[in-house]
């Protein structure tokens, strides 16, 4: 059922049982006015009062109907409902007031009577139960458990007294207003709503409930007369608790409103303040997004300042990078071009950037200064918009006045002040952290994309294998190897490392790649072969760059390796008939170095091995023998051949792992610099 | 990084202190640039308090040395230590007849002589 149809239907018993109440009055009266008349009526003594509690009793489910879902506590709102019912009940009981003497003469005016009364008491039980369910929706603000639970408590009371009406038990009533008194005083003490009115609310609030106490004043002296006037002894006809309850609570819970209301009144003021304080704080930080513009911030900031300063005058002047002196912004009620013309404005600068602490001026005359600011102003605040790493600029307030900022005042607006430094600090650091994720990002790309550029299978067959590590210090790195097999039993080796490290080295790599696979197609023998790579690279590097290189040919049907050095780390190379390593030293320049042809008439000299089952190339990068740990010592060539020479017998793969890991655990730290170890294996 | 530098005769020595890596390559960079802007193109460095020459270090001497060679002058480094030696070496800058590395400051005039 819908919960409209219920009310009405309530509403709609209520009435009826009201009709009821008033043929009963009618009777009542005419006994009374006829006492001739034998008493028939008094038998229906008990039927009255069980058609009375019926009407309470509906009327009252009426009301608890109708204010049980008011969601949000709109207090001027709802007090004005209520004062409109209650002038509507005021209007009534004057009516009735006045037609009562009109129609004193009439022969009929007992029945008049009757209606009158009924009327009246309609008017009060539609007051005061629309005022006691009204006032529910105020206790329960905000709804506990323990509140809840009173109200209960309360409402068990009325039914109680509505239960009692109907049995005889003498003393128990009266007795129960000593509880429910108390009661209604703890209910009443709940006027948290209160805290949360602004002062013009709050005055709004404190007339109304004035009003209502009017209106309920006004009931009670018109429902105290009436019966007197109408010549029907009170509380014969309505002395029913119920509806006594329901007075005294909306007295009590008035008169606690009106006096908490009027106390709050003076306070109200600072609490706002405070209030719209937290509100500006959350202002500024909510201010806080990667696109912030500085000027917004400031301007809210002023208007901010100003208001919290109580000064009308005020401008902001914001500092460079390096916390020099920047421009002035947003003035207001006076211009740039005033606020430049004030002789004195730059030292309170200086003194407000060097101190980092605020300053206040109390009064510029005594200072001294008559020109310039203490022609115009009395008194000056000057806020520095600080955060732990930098002044971003300076709030000034200035009033005409003397003496017109107090400590307080300053303690607020020196608030605002850091934390409109610290919004401008996240903003710059979460941009930052925004960029560097960027780059990060940027440079994950990089990272893959370099991986690729290196073999991702190296040849095998079934008397070479080859084997290699490599990794970068930063995300991306100089070092490169390459295998290219251009004709089966002809592979071309080239493993080189980039002066420098990171991305420049990276890009320089590529284009090595680029170098090496063009050349590689062209058949051009190791020496002519480093000698074009050298043109090729000066022409792409910039100056100041520079690479090494080692270039191998190797011919599987004659067991053969050519090999140019220029610049690289010296191989080693393990010969199996003798068991021995050695370093093969001989070498050239490296690429880049001398740009013009004049690198062509070096000795390119050629070192060329005939290779046997067993033998063995190791080729590496200095990130492996240069790799240096606390002591800053070098790993050096010494520990690699001795590495070498004990694990002679362990496959390519592992070998070339065994010798990362040696390096990384004597370095104990990150990488300084790229490495790339590449084996070759003779079998 | 701190670089003494001496006016002797035909040639200035310069003396860095400290690492020549990729940060402090750019101020001995910027030195030789100044030398070479004055019309200096002899430059003795006194490598005896470097310990260190990183791959951009290298690069420092390698940029200037086709100025070197279209003015005729000469880069001298003496004092090095042997690993640092190693690493021109090994580089190939020994093959270069504008930077030549050696043992003594003993050694030193001789080279800027000829």
């Amino acid at each position: 059922m819908k919960p409209g149809i219920l009310r009405a239907i309530y509403l709609t018993i209520a009435v009826v049982f009201w009709l009821i109440l008033s043929a009963y009055h009618g009777m009542e009266i005419v006994v009374e006015s006829n006492p001739v008349t034998p008493w028939p009526m008094r038998i229906g003594d008990l039927g009255y009062r069980l058609v009375m509690i019926g009407f309470l009793l509906f009327i009252a489910l009426f009301f608890e109907r109708l204010f049980s879902n008011i969601e949000k506590l709109e207090v001027t709102t709802l007090l004005w409902r209520l004062f409109i019912t209650g002038m509507g009940g005021v209007a009534l009981i004057m009516l009735v007031t006045f037609a009562n003497r009109a129609t004193t003469n009439l022969t009929f005016y007992p029945y008049l009577q009757a209606i009158y009364f009924s009327l009246t008491l309609f008017a009060l039980v539609l007051f005061f139960l629309s005022s006691l369910f009204m006032f529910r929706r105020f206790v329960l603000y905000p709804r506990t458990r323990q509140k809840i639970i009173l109200w209960r408590i309360l409402l068990g009371f009325m039914v109680a007294a509505l239960v009692f009406q109907v049995l005889p038990l003498g003393l128990i009533v009266p007795l129960s207003y000593i509880p429910f008194l108390i009661l209604c005083l703890i209910l009443s003490a709940n006027v948290r709503w209160i805290s949360y009115l602004n002062f013009g609310q709050k005055l709004r609030a404190l007339g109304l409930f004035s009003l209502i106490g009017l209106v309920i004043t006004t009931f009670l002296i018109a429902g105290a007369r009436l019966p007197e006037q109408l010549g029907l002894p009170l509380e014969r006809i309505i002395r029913i608790d119920f509806l006594y309850f329901a007075i005294i609570f909306t007295i009590a819970y008035t008169l606690v409103s009106i006096l908490v209301l009027f106390f709050n009144l003076p306070t109200s003021s600072l609490f706002e303040k405070e209030g719209g304080e937290v509100i500006s704080f959350a202002k500024i930080n909510q201010a806080i997004k990667p696109d912030l513009n500085p000027r917004d911030l400031m301007e809210n900031l002023l208007n901010l300042c100003l208001t919290r300063g109580n000064s009308r005058v005020g401008w902001v002047e914001l500092l460079g990078e390096e916390g020099e002196p920047n421009e002035i912004i947003f003035t207001e009620r006076i211009n740039e071009a005033e606020v430049m013309g004030l002789a004195q404005r730059e030292d309170y600068t200086a003194r407000v950037i060097q101190d980092r602490k605020p300053i206040l001026i109390r009064n510029l005359k005594k200072q001294g200064k008559n020109q310039g600011l203490g022609h115009r102003y009395r008194s000056l605040l000057a806020i520095p918009i600080l955060s732990r790493a930098k002044i971003y600029g300076i709030v000034f307030l200035v009033s005409e006045l003397t003496n017109a900022f107090e400590d307080e005042s300053v303690k607020a607006v020196g608030a605002f002040g850091e934390q409109a430094g610290i919004a401008l600090e996240n903003v710059r650091l979460m941009n930052e952290s925004i960029e560097l994720e960027r780059y990060q990002a940027q440079l994950k790309i990089a990272q893959r994309v370099q991986r690729d550029l290196l073999p991702q299978k190296l040849p095998q067959s079934d008397s070479i294998t080859f084997a290699a590590r490599a990794d970068t210090a930063m995300e991306v790195g100089g070092d490169y190897f390459d295998v290219v097999v251009t004709e089966p039993g002809l592979y071309r080796v080239a493993i080189g490392d980039v002066s420098g490290k990171g991305t420049t080295a990276a890009f320089y790599m590529a284009e090595t790649k680029g170098i090496f696979h063009a050349l590689a197609r062209q058949d051009l023998g190791p020496a002519e072969f480093i000698s074009v790579a050298n043109q090729a690279l000066s022409e792409c590097m910039e100056k100041g760059f520079f690479m090494t290189m080692t270039y191998l040919e190797i011919e599987e049907a004659e067991k053969k390796i050519k090999l140019v050095r220029a610049g690289h780390c010296p191989t080693l190379y393990y010969r199996a008939s003798t068991s021995g390593l050695e370093m093969l030293e001989e070498g050239t320049l490296g690429l880049g170095i001398i740009r013009n042809h004049t690198y062509a008439n070096l000795i390119q000299q050629v070192t060329e091995i005939d290779y046997a089952a067993g033998d063995m190339v190791i080729l590496y990068t200095d990130g492996i023998h240069e790799a240096r740990n606390q002591h800053k010592e070098e790993f050096g060539l010494d520990r690699l051949q001795d590495l070498v020479a004990s694990h002679l017998d362990h496959p390519p793969e592992e070998l070339a792992e065994l010798l990362i890991q040696s390096v990384k655990d004597f370095a104990q730290s990150d990488l300084q610099d790229d490495y790339t170890v590449l084996i070759i294996k003779f079998g | 990084m701190d670089i003494n530098e001496t006016l002797h005769g035909n040639y200035v020595t310069l003396s860095p202190v400290g690492d020549l890596d990729a940060n402090s390559s750019v101020h001995f960079d910027q030195k030789i640039s100044e030398l070479f802007a004055s019309g200096q193109y002899n430059i003795h460095v006194d490598g005896s308090s470097v310990p260190y020459i990183s791959s951009a270090g290298l690069g420092v001497f390698v940029s200037h040395l086709e100025d070197l060679t279209a003015y005729g002058g000469k880069f001298v480094i003496s004092g090095l230590s042997d690993t640092v030696t190693d690493v021109f070496r090994i580089l190939g800058l020994d093959q270069l007849s504008n930077l030549v590395v050696v043992k003594s400051d003993s050694e030193v005039p001789s080279q800027f002589d000829s």
